[in-house]
């Protein structure tokens, strides 16, 4: 392991961090919050530390796959532990551990809160958790090679620690130029959204936190009751739309605008099972919930909503589905284990993973009765080999058992069983509510110290795709 | 016309064969020297030994006075670099026999811009499985011919004891729809019948008629056709690939029986909804367990005769309707068709007929060899010239052994009798014993092959 190439590289993210801690700070001067002063101090000590740890510590020239892990995970560390300092010195979080899951449930997309009244939070922290949503949608390390592109011939190994999804794609020859290009994307998308939910009748400071949340798939609200306070229907439809876009694999959208035809949609096999699973299970909850909102327009406009939202792991709430119907719930319940599609900015197993295990079930059930059959599974016009085949499989075994052990670690803190396992599923997708006690209307406020760090590890390990954490608590890994 | 061949394999020995015959000036450019002999002794044409791709030995075959360069040798990469040298010679058309899809694809795809100039590729392969596939189309006949642009169809059919017509003459079956009998395969033997003439079992008839008029046709002579849904291919070369590329584009269930394991997984990455399977085609249980027996024609397509002939008939034992199967050595053709086996194809055969067709003249918008290369039928584009228009076709003087099958005239096709005529602007179709090829072609005044 070259350790010196790791903190150098930590050092320039941290200088990345303290400099994008300058907003809030700039926020805080302009509204004239008494903790703008000790945001601007923060700050400067995080980019002066960053700076004087990379110039003291130069890095050796390249970087294999250990050097990646570590440099992904421990950037992802920092990342929650740089935020967190916001919330813990300014005072508006005080005790750590809270402050530290709502830093890591902002940079990991998971939007699970342990405030109970965000409306009284000042301006600028409040703008720092849509900030960290956002910085983590597109992934810390993206942002890096996008803006400093210094990583050189390690840089895919890194690209691809981080990268959601089985399959990782350039879509230009070099890393920094496909990093570039994400972030453009991720951009203005971003601004498109932030202008139409003004048009919409949101203020300016809502519009672009939303956005942010929105686009990123994270779920933090500036309201307690969410999107639902807004109580429009335009607004409600506009960010059902972008969540689902954010669950769409950013390269389509190169590569759509680069033929100028939306063809490249339809031929992505992906994109066509997560659309038809949100249509699908849209249509089923409204046909569902018809008579409890007495019109059809009115249960789509629920119904589509909290499909969209836990679907692709956003976990924003127009209303609180906790009372809907029992079926309802299962539907809801069931879309939150399959989230977005890969190179998306959502979380989850990823829907294609489960066609590549929904394919091979077809195949290992043709072969039954003819044994003598050699089959090749395809997505698209891409083949997957035996191996590809076998890594994603087991990533959903795996998934299922972190989820199982997740589980019993809280319902050893006390909490009942649907509790448990809501709350487990909802960080370790980064999706945010669950249900029973961390529903729809309640918060993870009342988990203890414990449990919280236990379920930003797990939102930490359901972010980087599993593998990048794991592989850290491999001992080999370590050794020479 | 000088044309000089390159490659003195099978299909460049009967092209030369062909050009030769027709007294053309032809070199042919060999590098190995026995097979140089043999064609030196047989055939009245020049020889070169040598590399097509070599200028000197082109020069010396005299590249610059040909019209005609057919680079047929094994080698793809040689046969495009001798096509594209003789372009550069100024010959005036080239033919290469290009087998690698990755070459031979780009001159499908119809980019000129990307084209090397060659301007026949032709795919052995490819030919042979669009041949199958049309074959398929038409499963009862031996052999399926289109002319007047898809209009006009003729049919090889053989006679089975259910055919009313047997032991009727020609002038006493009714067809019910406009039709005629061109020729009839009598014990090895190609006759042109007259009216008079009785049909008999076993006879193989040649059939012409309007495409939606054949199904009536077929009828009269006691064949039904059955519409095919499956089909199993053994052998998973380029030939089964390309067969079952175009049978799933028809929505045909296609099984696939290779024995290679590597191989099975490149068709299986390549195929959607053909079923690959890992196998020896003499395994009679896995024929019997993939059901062999149940499909609607089984096609043996694998590289060694033997086992293609074999498992054709263990197909046909296990109760298979239609068998087609490839044999290269079309020396034991027609003794394939003896032993049981429905449909004979031949690779060879096709890729020589194929280039044969391109370089035909001008008049002759389609030429096809019938009955293992005894017969011929052109289609002839009729001149201002035509001596004998507008004459009754009973008052012609017309070639003994040939025959007008069907003739197209301002977008309609007819089948003529005697007190029809032809007139400038027609196309016909005429059907011709081999040896009467050239008094057809004087007949209708067409320039000698004329590049």
């Amino acid at each position: 392991m070259k350790y010196q190439t790791v903190v150098h590289i930590l050092g320039n993210i941290l200088v990345i961090l303290g400099g994008t801690l300058g907003i809030p700070t700039f926020l805080a001067f302009y509204y004239d919050e008494p903790i703008a002063v000790k945001l601007a101090i923060l700050s400067i000590f995080i980019m002066v530390l960053g700076a004087a740890v990379s110039l003291a510590v130069k890095r050796t020239n390249s970087i294999g796959h250990r050097e990646a892990f570590t440099i992904v995970s421990l950037s992802w560390l920092a990342a929650a532990f740089v935020g967190a300092l916001p919330y813990w010195v300014t005072g508006v979080i005080p005790d750590f551990a809270s402050a530290f899951f709502e830093s890591m449930s902002g940079f990991t997309t998971t939007g699970a809160s342990i405030f109970t009244d965000v409306e009284v939070i000042p301006k600028s922290i409040m703008f720092w958790r849509g900030l960290t949503h956002w910085l983590g949608g597109m992934g810390i390390i993206v942002l890096f090679v996008a803006l400093l592109s210094q990583l050189g011939t390690g840089a895919m190994q890194v690209f691809k620690a981080e990268a959601s999804g089985p399959i990782t794609e350039k879509v230009m020859p070099r890393i920094s130029e496909t990093a570039k290009i994400l972030w453009f994307t991720y951009v203005i998308m971003t601004v498109v959204l932030a202008v139409a939910l003004k048009i919409a009748g949101m203020g300016w400071f809502d519009s672009l936190f939303h956005s942010f949340s929105a686009v990123s798939t994270g779920g933090f609200s500036t309201k307690n009751a969410s999107i639902g306070y807004y109580n429009s229907a335009t607004i409600e439809w506009l960010i059902t739309l972008f969540m689902f876009l954010g669950g769409v694999n950013f390269t389509l959208y190169f590569a759509a605008l680069k033929r100028k035809s939306l063809k490249k949609f339809w031929e992505n096999q992906e994109f066509r099972a997560f659309l038809y699973i949100t249509l699908v299970s849209g249509t089923l909850i409204s046909l569902y919930l018809w008579k409890d909102y007495g019109s059809i327009s009115e249960a789509a406009r629920y119904g589509f909503f909290q499909v969209v939202s836990l679907l692709t792991t956003t976990g924003f709430m127009s209303a609180n589905y906790e009372v809907w119907p029992a079926f309802t719930l299962g539907v809801l319940f069931f879309v939150m284990f399959i989230g977005g599609s890969a190179g998306s900015t959502s979380g989850g197993i990823k829907t294609g993973r489960w066609l590549v295990l929904w394919k091979n079930t077809g195949l290992e059930l043709k072969k039954q009765f003819h044994p003598k059959a050699v089959f090749s599974l395809r997505i698209g016009s891409k083949h997957y080999s035996e191996g590809i085949i076998v890594g994603i499989l087991q990533f959903i075994a795996l998934y299922f058992f972190i989820l199982i052990i997740g589980s019993l670690a809280i319902s050893f803190l006390g909490f009942d069983l649907l509790t448990a396992f809501t709350s487990a599923l909802a960080c370790l997708g980064n999706i945010g509510p669950g249900f029973g006690e961390v529903g729809p209307a309640e918060n993870y406020s009342h988990i203890p110290a414990l449990g919280k760090y236990i379920l930003s590890l797990l939102m930490l390990i359901g972010r980087l795709e599993l593998y990048t954490i794991l592989v850290l608590f491999l001992p080999s890994f370590w050794r020479k | 016309m000088r044309a000089i061949i390159i490659g003195a394999g099978k299909v460049g020995y009967s092209i030369a064969q062909m050009l030769s015959y027709e007294g053309h000036d032809v070199v042919v450019v060999e590098k190995d020297e026995d097979r140089m002999a043999i064609v030196a002794d047989t055939l009245d044409v020049q020889t070169f030994a040598g590399s097509g791709a070599n200028i000197q030995v082109l020069e010396e075959a005299g590249v610059e006075q040909a019209d005609l360069l057919v680079a047929v040798t094994e080698a793809d990469e040689l046969n495009m670099v001798a096509c594209l040298l003789a372009k550069k010679y100024g010959v005036k058309r080239t033919v290469a026999r290009v087998r690698n899809p990755e070459y031979a694809e780009n001159a499908h795809k119809g980019r000129d811009k990307m084209s090397l100039g060659i301007d026949l590729i032709i795919n052995p392969e490819r030919v042979t499985a669009k041949e199958i596939a049309k074959l398929l189309d038409v499963p009862e006949a031996i052999n399926v011919e289109y002319y007047a642009d898809g209009q006009v169809q003729l049919l090889e059919l053989k006679l089975t004891e259910e055919c009313p017509a047997i032991g009727k003459s020609l002038i006493g079956i009714n067809f019910r729809k406009p039709a005629l009998i061109v020729a009839i395969l009598r014990k090895g033997e190609l006759i042109i019948p007259r009216g008079a003439d009785v049909l008999t079992k076993g006879d193989i008839v040649f059939v012409v008629s309007r495409v939606e008029d054949m199904l009536d046709v077929e009828k009269a002579l006691g064949k039904k056709r059955d519409k095919i849904e499956s089909v199993m291919i053994l052998g998973g070369g380029r030939i089964g690939y390309y067969l079952a590329k175009i049978l799933e584009r028809k929505k045909i269930k296609v099984k696939i029986i290779e024995r290679d394991r590597q191989k099975c997984r490149e068709l299986s990455k390549k195929l959607d909804s053909t079923l690959v399977l890992n196998g020896d085609g003499t395994d009679i249980d896995l024929l019997k367990t993939e059901g062999a027996g149940e499909v609607d024609s089984f096609v043996a397509v694998t590289g060694d005769d033997k086992l293609n002939l074999l498992v054709s008939l263990l197909a046909k034992h296990l109760g298979v309707k239609n068998s087609i199967t490839q044999i290269r050595r079309s020396d034991y053709i027609p003794l394939v068709e003896q032993v049981g086996i429905d449909i004979v194809v031949s690779p060879r055969a096709l890729t020589a007929s194929h280039i044969l067709k391109f370089i035909r003249p001008s008049e002759i918008v389609s030429v096809s060899f019938l009955g293992g290369a005894k017969a011929e039928t052109l289609e002839i584009r009729v001149s201002e010239q035509f001596k004998a228009a507008n004459k009754k076709l009973k008052d012609i003087n017309f070639p003994k052994r040939a025959i007008i099958g069907a003739v197209l005239r301002g977008g309609q096709v007819f089948v003529p009798t005697g007190e029809d005529m032809i007139i400038p602007g027609d196309r016909v179709m005429v059907f011709a014993l081999a040896d009467s090829v050239n008094k057809v072609e004087d007949f209708f005044g067409i320039s000698k092959w004329g590049v």
